[in-house]
């Protein structure tokens, strides 16, 4: 994984209140005490997180970057989108992987999405570079009627998201993910979110594709894995406990 | 501490990147304090570390504790340390310390500078011990866990090193005071509550098998006959019910589903 240094166009205080130190040990203590896997775990801390900085939604991305096509969706983590509102956000996120990498203050997502209506406005991006994998992008919005993140807020998310590496990986260190066990981007998508209770249809939806498409991944995956049935398949692959099913409207946990 | 205080960035990055390799940590909960206790041990240049349960905190009793998981000691360091720990003359330093947190009921975090100014320690029969341990910076944090339990995790830098500092100390009292889980979870269904009864040499004895030494090995590093190790090991084994070394070490990492 390659972090550049911060990209600052934002002056940043280097010394950090203990009471936020606090305030993030204390959300990493009910992470560790936190029963299931990597994406349970993930999602808890960037629900934590985003209640810390009196935020409304997150999301986390990986997109694949295969030359000379363009970026494709591998997987995703979100709260406080609709289905709807993601897609939107989700093509931007793709379009943004070009840019810095580091944390960065947008100034509202309807000046980078002119037009288009995602629910939010103020944004902090992290991204970070997965070689031999991709390029992830990790959001944290407010709703569009609000105020901007202060510099103490952005400060936050900037060292949460930079010092812990697995909040952008697919896995833990010691976990091996779809992508190393032989699968091309796609498959690795496809398997990844069945792995997390997608239904066919909503696959389609997530990757853009037909559902005819799916079906046809579904059937190279049972080959692949030599298995004859849905089921078989899961626990094949089984690493770890599958995130909860997404919601239409997954609001922040607590 | 004040609520206004900064922590360097550097501190602050530590600490965050630790607790984040915790909460990825594939292992146990033993496995994950062991992480938990390294990374500190490198952020603040601590050189041993020593993770265990308080029996007996009431400041006008002998304090009685067990120390369960370690690191950094070696055969001859660890043996000595045990002796300095229960040495019937340290308990009059930790009464104050046992007072204040009979009182106050939450987690706590000291240097020993805060626990003895004058350094009385080293007027007592225990000091050679804390020498031999190779031990002088200590940092000792304690944490009620319920009217019974107090865990109990010592900080320890070895001699002509300096002392901890404010800022190290807060660094662990953050790091430690925040994951509540790794203090109540793996310890085993016996917290020692039945250890006051034993003398401190018994205790010395117990600890060291617990941990695996060989009566050969008790008898070399307590300078004492193997004939007076076998007594006092009847005795320990008689107290808790068990008739071998594997059964008192099985009673003691019961509940941790792995490797103390």
């Amino acid at each position: 994984m390659i972090f550049d240094g911060p990209n600052d166009t934002r002056s940043r205080p280097s010394d950090f209140p203990e009471s936020e130190i606090r305030a993030i040990a204390r959300l990493m203590g009910s992470v560790i005490a936190a029963k299931g896997g990597h994406a349970a775990k993930k999602r808890r801390l960037l629900d934590g997180l985003a209640r810390i900085v009196n935020a409304d939604g997150w999301s986390w991305t990986l997109h694949a970057q295969p030359s000379n096509q363009p970026p494709m969706l591998l997987d995703f983590m979100k709260a406080g989108f609709t289905a709807r509102r993601f897609s939107i956000y989700q093509k931007f996120a793709a379009a943004r992987l070009d840019g810095p990498i580091g944390t960065v203050t947008a100034n509202y997502l309807r000046e980078l999405l002119p037009g288009r209506d995602t629910g939010f406005g103020p944004a902090l991006f992290s991204s970070a570079s997965h070689p031999g994998q991709g390029s992830s992008l990790i959001g944290i919005f407010r709703k569009a009627t609000s105020g901007g993140f202060t510099n103490r807020e952005t400060a936050i998310c900037e060292l949460v998201l930079s010092e812990i590496p697995w909040l952008h990986a697919q896995g833990f260190p010691s976990e091996p993910t779809s992508r190393g066990r032989g699968l091309s981007c796609r498959l690795a998508a496809v398997l990844e979110l069945l792995r997390k209770g997608h239904s066919r249809k909503q696959i389609a939806d997530d990757l853009g594709i037909s559902l005819n498409t799916v079906h046809g991944y579904i059937r190279m995956l049972y080959l692949h894995f030599k298995v004859n049935s849905h089921s078989a398949l899961l626990q094949t692959c089984l690493h770890g406990d599958p995130s909860p099913p997404p919601n239409e409207r997954s609001r922040i946990a607590g | 501490m004040n609520e206004a205080e900064l922590l360097a960035e550097d501190d602050s990055r530590a600490i965050v990147r630790l607790l984040g390799e915790v909460a990825g940590h594939p292992g146990d909960h033993a496995a994950k304090k062991r992480h938990l206790m390294k990374g500190l041990c490198r952020i603040i240049d601590a050189d041993r570390w020593a993770w265990g349960l308080a029996a007996q905190m009431e400041p006008d009793k002998p304090s009685v504790h067990l120390s369960l998981l370690h690191g950094g000691f070696n055969e001859e360091t660890y043996a000595a340390f045990t002796q300095a720990y229960n040495h019937p003359e340290m308990s009059a330093l930790h009464a104050g310390f046992a007072k204040e947190l009979g009182e106050r009921g939450c987690h706590l975090t000291r240097l020993r500078q805060h626990l003895d100014p004058e350094e009385d320690y080293k007027k007592t029969a225990a000091y050679p011990f804390w020498k031999k341990a190779d031990i002088d910076g200590v940092i000792m944090a304690l944490r009620p866990l319920d009217a019974t339990r107090v865990s109990l995790i010592g900080i320890y830098r070895r001699n002509g090193a300096g002392l901890f500092t404010e800022r190290e100390n807060r660094i662990a009292h953050i790091l430690l005071s925040e994951v509540p889980v790794l203090h109540t979870e793996g310890w085993p269904d016996d917290h020692g509550i039945t250890l006051p009864s034993l003398s401190a040499r018994q205790r010395t004895v117990m600890a060291l098998l617990v941990q695996g030494y060989t009566r050969g090995g008790i008898a070399t590093q307590l300078g004492i006959s193997p004939h007076t190790v076998n007594e006092y090991i009847k005795t320990v084994f008689k107290h808790f019910g068990v008739h071998s070394q594997a059964g008192l070490m099985t009673r003691f990492r019961r509940g941790d589903g792995g490797d103390i």
